[in-house]
Parts: C-alpha cells; sequence; structure tokens
C-alpha cells in the first residue's frame, strides 16, 4: 500500500462513479457479514443441558443489530440446549452479551462497526491472534476471526449496562443516528423529517428483514450519491473530477448535483480508536481549495502523529471501514455515499500496524 | 452546578449527587458533537451499583412534575408523539465511554436565541449569557437545586 503522504499532482478519479459502481459498493456493504461465536454462560445452563452444544456460530450482517439476533438465538437455545422447562423461563429481556475479555458490549452499535472496533482493539496487544501482518505488498494483513461473545440470561449486576438490549430500543437507537447524519450533511433534518410514518417504519423493516431493496427505498431519499439523477452520457473522467469539484452552478447537470454528496455541509463520519475515545468532527466533502477531501487529508488532519504527511514516514496505523483497509486516496463523499453503515454514518476504526 | 462550567461551553463538567432515596446520579452538560449546543447528560444507579428503569428516573425529584406532560414513556425514551425527536433518549456520551441518558439538544439554539432576543443580550458577555439561558431553558425540564 502506498505511503500515506499526500500528492497534489493526481487525484484518481473516483467521482466519476457511475450509478452501477455506487449501487455495487453499497451492497457489498449490506451484504458484508462477520463471523460471531456465541455462548451462553455456563454458569446459566441447567444442570441438565447438553454442555458441548452451547456455542452458537453465526455469519451475521454488519448492518444488523445484537438484539436482532436474539429470536434466533432463542430458538437455538430452545431447540438444542434447554428442555422445555427451561425453555419456558427464558426471558429476553433479562439477556446481555459481553465480550471474552469481560467488556460489556454495546448492543446498540451495528454488529460491523463492534467487529471493526474489536479489530482495532486487538491490534494494539501484543499477542493477540488478531495481529495486523504487513504482507508481502506492503498491504496489512487482516485475520478474519469470530468475535467471541458471552450471552447471559440473567439480569447484570454492573453499573454500566444503563438499558437491556431489545430491538425496540436498537430502533430508536438506529433512527436517531439516521437523524444525525442528516443534520451533519445539510444543517437540517428535513429529508428524514418528511419521510412518511410508513417509510421511517420501512426502512427499519429493511433492517429488521435483512433486505436491501426494502432499506434503499426509503434511504436512497435521504443518502446522497455521487451521481447526479439524470446522466445522458458518461462524461471522460479528466471533466467529471474537475465537475464535482467546482461548487454548483447554473449547469442544469448541477442543479442536479445540489442534493449530491460533493454539496453536503459535512460527511457524517466518526472516527474510532482501540480502547479510546471517539472522534466526531466537520468532514467537508471539498476543500478550499476545491479539491476533494480525502482520507489521507481527514487522518492526516485528526491524527497527524499517526499519519504523518511526509512521504518516507513508515505506516504506523490503518484506517478500517466495513472491514477494508481503505486506500488513502478514498474521497469522503464517495465514503459517505457508497461505504457508508446503514445508520448513515461512515465509521472509521484505527488501528496500528506491528 | 459548579462554576466552572459556566465559563466554556465545551467543557464536560460531571457533578455526582446523592438524591434523597438513596440513589447516586451523575450529571454531565456537554457540547454535543453533532449539534454544537451544550446538552445534558446522566445517569442514576441505586447504590448496589444497578441503573434505575427509566420509570424510576423519571420519578426522581430532579424532574419537575409537569416536565414530560402528555408525552409517551417507553423503557428506553420520553417522546411526545409529534416531535421528531424524542425529548429523552440514551446514547454514547460523547467524551466518556459510558451509556447514558441525555436530553436532547436538537431544538435548544432556537429557544435560547429566542430567549436572549427577549432579554438583549449585552454583545460583550454573549457566551456567558448564552449559557445562563440554557440553563434557564433545561431548569424549565429540571430542578437542579438537589
Amino acid at each position: 500500500m502506498s505511503a500515506y503522504g499526500t500528492s497534489r499532482h493526481h487525484h484518481p478519479p473516483a467521482s466519476f462513479a457511475t450509478s452501477a459502481s455506487v449501487a455495487l459498493f453499497r451492497r457489498l456493504a449490506w451484504e458484508g457479514t462477520v463471523p460471531l461465536e456465541i455462548r451462553v454462560d455456563p454458569k446459566e445452563l441447567p444442570a441438565n443441558s447438553d454442555r458441548g452444544l452451547e456455542c452458537y456460530y453465526i455469519q451475521a450482517p454488519r448492518v444488523s443489530y445484537l438484539p436482532l439476533l436474539m429470536p434466533e438465538l432463542r430458538r437455538f437455545l430452545m431447540d438444542v440446549v434447554f428442555d422445555d422447562a427451561a425453555a419456558r423461563l427464558l426471558k429476553e429481556e433479562d439477556w446481555w452479551f459481553e465480550s471474552e475479555d469481560g467488556a460489556l458490549l454495546k448492543w446498540h452499535w451495528p454488529i460491523g462497526l463492534i467487529y471493526d472496533n474489536h479489530t482495532i482493539s486487538a491490534s494494539v496487544r501484543p499477542s493477540s491472534v488478531a495481529s495486523i501482518g504487513v504482507g508481502a505488498g506492503a498491504a496489512p494483513e487482516l485475520q478474519i476471526t469470530p468475535l467471541k461473545l458471552i450471552l447471559h440470561l440473567a439480569s447484570p449486576p454492573t453499573e454500566k449496562l444503563l438499558l437491556p438490549p431489545s430491538a425496540e430500543a436498537c430502533k430508536q437507537a438506529f433512527m436517531g443516528q439516521l437523524k444525525e447524519a442528516d443534520f451533519i450533511r445539510w444543517g437540517n433534518t428535513k429529508r428524514m423529517t418528511g419521510l412518511r410514518k410508513a417509510e421511517q417504519d420501512g426502512i427499519w423493516e429493511g433492517i429488521r428483514e435483512h433486505n436491501f431493496d426494502d432499506y434503499w427505498r426509503v434511504a436512497s431519499k435521504i443518502v446522497p450519491t455521487t451521481v447526479p439523477a439524470t446522466r445522458p452520457s458518461s462524461p471522460p473522467p479528466s471533466s467529471s473530477a474537475s465537475a464535482h469539484g467546482r461548487p454548483p452552478s447554473n449547469d442544469p447537470q448541477n442543479a442536479q448535483d445540489r442534493d449530491g454528496a460533493y454539496n453536503v455541509r459535512s460527511v457524517p463520519v466518526r472516527l474510532y480508536l482501540p480502547d479510546g475515545p471517539v472522534i466526531q468532527d466537520l468532514a467537508p466533502p471539498v476543500l478550499e481549495d476545491g479539491t476533494p477531501n480525502t482520507l489521507t487529508h481527514y487522518l492526516s488532519t485528526h491524527l497527524p502523529l499517526l499519519f504523518p504527511l511526509q512521504v518516507s514516514a513508515p505506516d504506523l496505523a490503518f484506517p478500517l471501514t466495513q472491514g477494508v483497509i481503505l486506500p488513502p486516496e478514498t474521497e469522503m463523499a464517495w465514503l459517505g455515499a457508497c461505504l457508508a453503515g446503514a445508520d448513515g454514518w461512515v465509521n472509521v476504526c484505527v488501528g496500528l500496524l506491528q | 452546578m459548579e462554576e466552572s462550567s459556566l465559563e466554556s461551553v465545551d467543557n464536560a463538567s460531571a457533578a455526582a449527587t446523592t438524591l434523597a432515596g438513596g440513589v447516586l446520579c451523575h450529571q454531565y452538560v456537554v457540547l454535543s458533537p453533532t449539534f454544537k449546543v451544550p446538552t445534558f447528560y446522566f445517569s442514576v444507579h441505586d447504590f448496589s451499583g444497578a441503573p434505575l428503569t427509566l420509570t424510576e428516573v423519571l420519578q426522581l425529584p430532579l424532574f419537575r412534575r409537569d416536565a414530560f406532560e402528555g408525552a409517551q414513556v417507553t423503557t428506553f425514551s420520553v417522546q411526545q408523539s409529534s416531535a421528531s425527536f424524542p425529548l429523552l433518549s440514551f446514547g454514547d456520551h460523547p467524551a466518556l465511554n459510558v451509556h447514558c441518558w441525555y436530553l436532547h439538544p436538537c431544538g435548544t439554539s432556537a429557544a435560547v436565541e429566542e430567549i436572549l432576543d427577549a432579554a438583549d443580550a449585552d454583545e460583550e458577555q454573549r457566551h456567558l449569557r448564552w449559557l445562563e439561558a440554557w440553563f434557564t431553558l433545561l431548569s424549565s425540564l429540571l430542578d437542579l437545586r438537589g
């Protein structure tokens, strides 16, 4: 992978994305899954349950939420682990999740974010299984290992869990994040509040049922795209790259770009550090000199020591979004249009290289 | 509230107060990274460390009796049916790694500006006046003297 040095001489024209490639990346992000290994706390298994079977493996959608997996977990526990008497006592409202190292899980986070956050936390532990080696082409190699979770079936004693996991609470968290993302982009939430109730419910149903078309039927009204609504022919890359860099003009084609990804006030993006704070700050799609804001620029602005601009500096860290290590020249506006999570936010998790 | 919290809108200030009936309440004033206004975050636990349910939280003397009149209360939010955002919701504290309840900040800016316009605020002390107006607004929902 190229070093994180900035290169003013040439920006690869990511902005000539066609509607087909936008749809492709949105589909890829939607279909992304992560491996989970969910084990019931052995202390909470009834005496007569089959001990060998208490682990449940699932390839969970990145855009889904842990409480949405609970019905499936319940069926597994009822069919395989518990007998009828014990199964009748299962109360999902008492369930909660813990990570292998004893940390409470943020069940209101999308599963993909929980996983990527776990990956970067592991990257700072020297002897962890998920350490990130630098491969032959100097690109960091990620080992995909199951995220091990413990499912507790009884009320948590700890003071950190404010609220037990539930699908309804997740829906509210999800809708709240969508509205915040809308506000970040435009300074108001008109696009979200302009949705009918059926549409607002429908977008969450798309998550619950994991249905791409149901989700995007509504999301396409609020998530900006890098492609104008009508594009009779694809202009050559160099001119379209500059067209996206220019502010909107009276050109009728540019009028449709007004709601486009390059015209937002700021791209909704958050930066996660290993075991650390979440950084949220403005990420304008276009810089003051008219060039598109890139990941390099964004990272070197907010984390200058981890992502220095000098070309000669060795790579210290890597940015992870949707489980993918992003190329430094990725445009922030493109990320917002194509690789955001289902809640509207681009989550960039920063891990350290060994 | 601590005096220091009036000096800068950006400070996160925490005050742990013990309320009658044996609960521990952590209160924070934090700048919302999205809405760029101060936001009131809080959490309430009993002395065994267990968090109170939202219903129990709303019964605390912290809230004025009519604070959420007509609003719908669930286990995780308080919402007026006509509003697009819940009045009270749960979320991540922007700076600390904790889960908190918070009063939604999206209507804050407009409401504070109304108060300031009416009071004919002195430009020099605008930040201080802004924060005082914010606390005035907050005290329509909360009794912070406890």
